[in-house]
């Protein structure tokens, strides 16, 4: 098996419905190094620990006790990096200064408390008019040190865009005309407005915005959308967000639409459909199939541009780690999903996803 | 003067501001004003969460024998995780 397949499968580990394959028994050595520090590089390695922990992947005691070591120490990190972002968002709001947290710790809402979801840094949104007074509230940037780990200003970013929905922060748009009259297109709600309302979480006693199952599912798919290369943990999350019980997908493809970003959220959730080959069909995976599909198979500027995307996130695995053969890249032009499910689970190996429940 | 753990008539509560995952073998915690987080074993993980409330020894025991809850206790107290209460 291919290791950029391995890794796929990985990330699809707790998916429901997931028909990926997981590797049939314990990896020799040199494999076993191959994926770990694939995951490490990706941020899986959370999934490849619970996969092993499910039994859905054999290994050997010393690989599953070396495994156990690597996760306890990403989740410590993680832990880190929620605690900077618990301290920012307490110093912020005591400003007054209305702010989110983007990811991160806002993943919890999807992932419950189960730390296989790793994160190194987190982002705090902001109103683009507070952006400069949340800035100065951070302190001066230290000077960096040689061979020192990630600083803690490097976990955490404070902004008030993100990619992809950059249009819509407050920035003047440029006139139009009207008539014989040239007027001003009025300056738009920065995005933190747009979003809309924040959820609270719970993070060490104290309560923290973030923004909604909804919103994380828009703003990943808007930035999915404006990357080539798309990290697998992000194409997960996007799955892990759309696949989320307490989503409402409605309110998903309204707030896409407002913020001008619903072919984002069409393609980001059709990608993580084929890449994860997802069985279970929900309104939002067939919404999202129609539109991103119809526009594939369409003529224009539009159409070319999307179908080249596909080639750079599937080649991710290769891009990112510098290896792989030509012939293990999955062609660009993936199938697209069957509506029809319940594709039988093969008699041998290797171990599927297939029979995955979600982690609650 | 505290007890020891484990042994104390008292009851067992959680420190505020720590931070925890679960993981494959029991949780990860951050304690407040810690720089370090240190794993939990699966026991000394349900002895943690059983003291989101206060809780007396006797409540906890049917999650091990005497010594290994007192020993976890004993870890969690020295961790800052876990202190006493009236």
């Amino acid at each position: 098996m291919p290791e950029s397949d391995r890794l796929v499968a990985v990330a699809a580990h707790g998916l429901a419905g997931s028909r990926t394959d997981l590797p049939a028994g314990p990896l020799s050595e040199v494999e076993w190094f191959d994926l770990v520090q694939g995951c490490l590089a990706a941020d899986l390695v959370g999934f490849l620990a619970a996969a092993v922990t499910a039994g859905d992947m054999a290994v050997t005691p010393a690989q599953a006790e070396e495994l156990a070591v690597l996760d306890s120490e990403c989740v410590g990190l993680s832990l880190l990096v929620e605690r900077r972002a618990v301290t920012a968002a307490a110093v912020v709001g005591a400003a007054g200064i209305d702010h989110r947290v983007v990811d991160g710790p806002a993943r919890r809402l999807a992932y419950g408390d189960a730390g296989t979801r790793h994160h190194r840094a987190v982002r705090l949104l902001v109103s683009s008019r507070r952006l400069g007074d949340a800035l100065a509230l951070q302190g001066p940037a230290p000077a960096p040190v040689a061979g020192q780990a990630a600083h803690r200003r490097e976990r955490l970013a404070v902004l008030s865009s993100v990619p992809g929905l950059a249009g819509l922060d407050g920035q003047p748009r440029s006139p139009a005309s009207h008539g014989d009259a040239a007027i001003a297109v009025a300056t738009e709600a920065d995005l933190l407005a747009r979003l809309g309302p924040a959820a609270v979480i719970d993070l060490a006693g104290r309560s923290v915005p973030v923004l909604t199952l909804e919103q994380q599912l828009v703003v990943a798919s808007a930035e999915m959308a404006a990357d080539p290369v798309t990290p697998l943990v992000q194409l997960r999350d996007v799955a892990e967000l759309a696949l989320c019980p307490d989503l409402d997908s409605a309110v998903a493809r309204h707030l896409a639409e407002s913020t001008r970003s619903a072919e984002a959220l069409a393609d980001g959730v059709s990608l993580a459909w084929e890449r994860f080959d997802l069985a279970d069909q929900t309104g939002l995976s067939v919404w999202a199939r129609r539109m991103s599909g119809s526009r594939r198979s369409g003529p224009g500027v539009r159409s070319v541009a999307r179908s080249s995307a596909p080639v750079g996130r599937v080649g991710f695995a290769q891009r990112v780690f510098g290896r792989g053969q030509p012939g293990e890249v999955p062609a660009a032009g993936l199938p697209l999903v069957p509506l029809t499910t319940t594709a039988a689970a093969p008699s041998g190996a290797p171990r599927s996803n297939r029979s995955a429940r979600r982690q609650t | 003067m505290t007890a020891a753990p484990g042994r104390a008539a008292g009851r067992w509560a959680r420190c505020g501001g720590a931070l925890s995952s679960r993981t494959s073998s029991g949780a990860v915690v951050l304690p407040a004003g810690g720089d370090t987080a240190v794993a939990l074993s699966g026991l000394e993980q349900s002895v943690w969460a059983h003291a989101a409330e206060p809780v007396t020894v006797d409540t906890l025991a049917p999650l091990a024998d005497p010594t290994s809850v007192a020993a976890a206790l004993e870890r969690l107290a020295a961790l800052g995780l876990v202190h006493e209460v009236a």
